[in-house]
């Protein structure tokens, strides 16, 4: 009787314990699409790359699934294409992964500090990165062959940049502290040509189609108080300084243009605007009613669909949804755990 | 063919049924044996508390250095980041605000968090922790809805002092004095634990074995007990325990995250009991003052918080039980927006019948809370022979981070309410065997979630349901002859923790994150003469870390050896012992990132000198 109880106990295990997990299958080359940068739930991460193509997601881990089951690490913070390679900033990590084409791990840069994003600059791509030990950022080169070339330090917390006419524009955005500076350096000699003051947290640029260089600040929310201070939209000329167009909604982020339109898109935590620049008014654009927060924003212009994020309760599988600008529809593609960042290589 | 045929049918069965007919099948094994008694008989004082006659404690029989040995206990899981890192149990499939860790019967789980971090505890001095494992709110107030570890000090007589250093291969040192002796009738124990620790930790990363940086954790542990009668009718006790620490908190991998924190916790609690011929009344005066400093970049956190509370509990041998106890709780840190405090009154009202083979105690208590509410914990247990069976109903109140939190916090929050059921088995067979069997279900209404909202302000509200129901199985050994004794016991614990939460529906009757469904633990010690050898291995189911169930930790097998040497000499004893954990070097994460050491070597020297 006792080795029949025993039997079941073993064979109850072996019943209870199995599982299979399903995997999806890349059946694409990598040439194009839309690239997810997923953070990863805080503060344990595991980060990822999804890749959507051909209005299907290809992969929810797309590095993992071709290096070998190799985690990318804690929080993935952006994802980047120039040079016929991919650049993934891992920030917790203090790494940069830098793959081929094919998404095949070519080198991983682990003296980077905390890498935020990327920008192009010829055939070398640009880091900005923060510091957990200083109040000063980094600016990292990347050459041809993937080292870091040269760094400089930058004050305060670098964010999204901008190369425009051999000078980089760099956001100082609300990183440890409070900020509201753009500084502007010539890329020929790394000097500081000009530094102005915004309102706080600057974190994303475009260039309208006549050239002007807009800046979107997020203002700031003070937790203590819980006080609420707004945004705002800024033109930047490097002669005459910033001029504010329009106060915004606290925590507007990730501007994007779409220049047949002459439009801005960007985000709060839970909308997402366009901006009409010919007569300086903003609405509301419809979304899904089933998000639960909107954390990034991305254009595809040459086929008007608007992405964004969706990283429910950052502890599951979010969403990324594509708005056709057009017709108004929505497609939902699974994505990875906090998708973030959003890249569109067409 | 039978076998064949009745395995098939049991592989159809869902996890609840298969539960019912183990239980059964176990009952009606053992009522066929022919010698068995109960093991349930044994009252256990903790403090001013006599616990309900059904508890069935788990206790050691492994010795712990570390949290993650915590894991040994049956239906616990261990959060742990790493080895220098904040720890935290669980009891049942419930979270660790849940789960109470009792200094001398106070919980001593953070005002602000409701979590206590069990990486800081000095295992050698709380070597006789037990696992109460049902809800114990009308026993020792909130914060053990879930259960609770109590946490209790190994008395092996008096008059020797015990010194002990121990080193491991992450470059960790402690050193350890125990003192116990006494003066007349008046009973001391002092002990004093100084850790140093380097967590030069050896992991593994994406396959690769890698050292950690040192991060630093160094501080101490101080306890000091004692206990008198000055009177056949009076009884005295006193503990009291001063931690302070501070260390380097790591990043994921061990990256340098800027962070560190440190502790200083001062507890102390002083117990009278009156024992008369037919009544004992016990009170006890309980003072807990703690203080975290956390840092990280662009954050500078300080908590101070401080807890008294006085109770007194009466029980007659008619069996009737009342008790008193009236708490304060206050806050003062630099992130919430004030002092905070909170006080409230417990009343108990019990009464327990002894009949030949049966025992039925039932316990009311209404809770006063200074916000107005008052909820009823209640309770009824009925024992026979070697069965245990318990209903309960408990609240577990809001934290003072889930009311106060700056922006965020909902003064609003109600309790949490619990509904239990739970059914435990225990005999010993033929004398060397022990088995022990528990079913429980737990219904948890009001689960506190917080969830994201406007300007990406997070709060928190009563809007889940949990259900958590399981049970675990040990089977233990003993066995001696002549100069040999071993101990073997395996484990098995099955946990299914699920949610419902309609703003979520992708979490629904998913498994909360990080509670293994299966927990398999195997452990054997034999002596032989000056000899010891020990051996474990722990079997650690599949951990969900998404909440919908879409990423997880695989299953791994954890072993660990032990062997020491005993040495007596005319006024005490030597001891050098030697310990290997992680012996088969497996990647081991509890919390994802956070890896455990790979293989690793401890060393210890202890000697006990008895005074004369």
């Amino acid at each position: 009787m006792k080795s029949i109880v025993y039997i079941f106990i073993c064979a109850s295990l072996l019943i209870m314990s199995c599982s299979k997990d399903s995997d999806i299958a890349i059946s694409s080359s990598i040439d194009k699409g839309v690239f997810v940068a997923n953070q990863g739930k805080f503060p344990d991460g595991n980060g990822a790359v999804s890749w959507i193509k051909d209005e299907k997601t290809q992969s929810t881990d797309i590095f993992s699934a071709l290096n070998g089951g190799r985690n990318l690490g804690n929080t993935v913070q952006s994802v980047f294409y120039n040079n016929r390679k991919y650049f993934i900033a891992v920030n917790n990590a203090g790494e940069i992964e830098v793959t081929d084409e094919n998404f095949k791990s070519i080198k991983t840069i682990t003296n980077a500090g905390l890498p935020r994003y990327f920008a192009a600059w010829g055939e070398k791509t640009l880091v900005s990165s923060w510091d957990a030990t200083s109040e000063l950022g980094s600016i990292l080169v990347l050459n041809e062959n993937n080292n870091i070339e040269f760094s400089f330090k930058i004050k305060g917390a670098p964010e999204k940049m901008m190369v425009k006419n051999d000078q980089l524009w760099i956001t100082h955005s609300n990183g440890f502290h409070r900020d509201s500076v753009i500084s502007v350096y010539d890329l020929n000699n790394f000097s500081l040509l000009k530094s102005f003051n915004v309102t706080m947290g600057p974190n994303s640029f475009v260039v309208d189609n006549i050239g002007n260089v807009l800046v979107l600040c997020e203002g700031y929310f003070d937790w203590v108080t819980n006080q609420p201070y707004p945004g705002a939209i800024f033109k930047l000329d490097l002669l005459l300084g910033p001029e504010m167009l329009m106060e915004l909604p606290q925590g507007s982020s990730n501007l994007c243009y779409h220049q047949a339109s002459n439009t801005l898109y960007f985000n709060d935590f839970s909308s997402i605007y366009k901006f009409k620049i010919s007569d300086l008014t903003y609405e509301r654009l419809e979304i899904l009613p089933t998000t639960s927060t909107v954390y990034g924003l991305a254009i595809d212009e040459p086929n008007n669909i608007l992405y964004y994020s969706d990283p429910k309760d950052f502890a599951s599988q979010g969403s990324l949804i594509a708005i056709n600008l057009i017709t108004g529809s929505y497609i939902n593609f699974p994505a990875g755990i906090v998708p973030g960042q959003i890249f569109i290589r067409n | 063919m039978t076998v064949c045929v009745v395995l098939r049918k049991m592989a159809k069965m869902n996890t609840n049924r298969l539960l019912i007919v183990l239980s059964c099948l176990f009952s009606h094994a053992l009522s066929k044996a022919q010698v068995f008694y109960s093991v349930t008989d044994t009252v256990i004082i903790i403090a001013a508390r006599e616990l309900p006659f059904s508890i069935q404690p788990d206790t050691f029989n492994h010795q712990a250095d570390k949290a993650a040995d915590l894991q040994f206990l049956t239906a616990v899981s261990i959060n742990a980041l790493s080895l220098s890192g904040l720890a935290t149990l669980s009891s049942r499939g419930m979270s660790a605000k849940h789960t109470g860790v009792l200094f001398d019967g106070i919980p001593i789980n953070n005002i602000t968090t409701g979590v206590t971090d069990v990486s800081l505890l000095p295992f050698s001095y709380f070597s006789k922790s037990r696992l109460l494992k049902e809800g114990m709110v009308a026993s020792f107030g909130d914060h053990t809805l879930g259960g609770a570890l109590s946490l209790n000090p190994e008395f092996n007589g008096f008059n020797h002092i015990t010194a002990a250093s121990r080193y491991n291969t992450a470059n960790n040192r402690d050193y350890e004095l125990n003192s116990r002796f006494r003066i007349g009738n008046t009973g001391i124990g002092i002990f004093l634990e100084e850790i140093n620790h380097n967590n030069n930790i050896s992991f593994f990363k994406n396959n690769e074995r890698l050292k950690s940086p040192a991060f630093m954790k160094k501080g101490r542990n101080v306890n000091f007990d004692l206990a008198f009668s000055p009177h056949p009718k009076h009884k005295f006790s006193l503990a009291a325990w001063h931690q302070q620490f501070h260390r380097n908190l790591p990043g994921p991998f061990f990256n340098y995250s800027g962070q560190s924190q440190q502790d200083l916790n001062n507890r102390f609690s002083l117990v009278h009991s009156f024992i008369s011929a037919s009544s004992v009344i016990r009170s006890q005066l309980a003072l807990l003052d703690e203080q975290i400093i956390f840092k990280a970049p662009g954050v500078y956190s300080v908590s101070n918080t401080r807890l008294i509370q006085i109770s007194s509990a009466a029980s007659w041998k008619s069996g009737l039980q009342l008790s008193a106890t009236g708490k304060i709780e206050t806050a003062n840190t630099n992130f919430y927006s004030g002092p905070k405090s909170r006080s409230n009154l417990m009343l108990v009202f019990g009464k327990r019948w002894d009949a030949k083979t049966i025992k039925i105690q039932a316990l009311v208590a209404p809770h006063f809370l200074s916000d107005g509410g008052i909820p009823v914990n209640a309770e009824v247990r009925i024992n026979r022979k070697s069965f245990g069976l318990a209903a309960i109903r408990n609240y577990n109140l809001p934290g003072f981070n889930d009311l106060f939190w700056p922006s965020g916090g909902n003064p609003g929050l109600k309790p949490e309410q619990s509904h239990q059921l739970s059914l435990h088995h225990s005999v010993v067979w033929r004398k060397n065997w022990q088995i022990s069997s528990s079913l429980y279900s737990y219904w948890v209404d009001n689960f506190i979630q917080w969830v994201p909202g406007q300007n990406a302000i997070w709060s928190p509200f009563n809007l889940k349901k949990v259900w958590s129901r399981g049970g675990d199985l040990k089977v233990s050994f003993q066995w001696k002859y002549r100069q040999i004794h071993t101990i073997a016991s395996v484990q098995y614990t099955l946990t299914k923790s699920t949610s419902q939460f309609a703003q979520q529906p992708y979490t629904s009757d998913k498994q909360l994150i990080y509670i293994p469904l299966h927990k398999v633990v195997f452990f054997h010690n034999t002596q032989l003469l000056n000899w010891q050898f020990s051996g474990n291995a722990m079997y650690l189911g599949k951990r969900y870390d998404s909440t919908d169930n879409f990423s997880f930790l695989p299953s791994l097998w954890v072993f660990g050896i032990q062997m020491n040497y005993l040495y007596k000499y005319k006024n005490g004893t030597l001891m050098a012992e030697l310990s290997i954990d992680n012996l088969t070097n497996k990647d081991y994460q509890l919390i994802r990132s956070f890896p455990l050491p790979a293989r690793n070597f401890t060393f210890q020297i202890s000697s006990k000198y008895n005074l004369p």
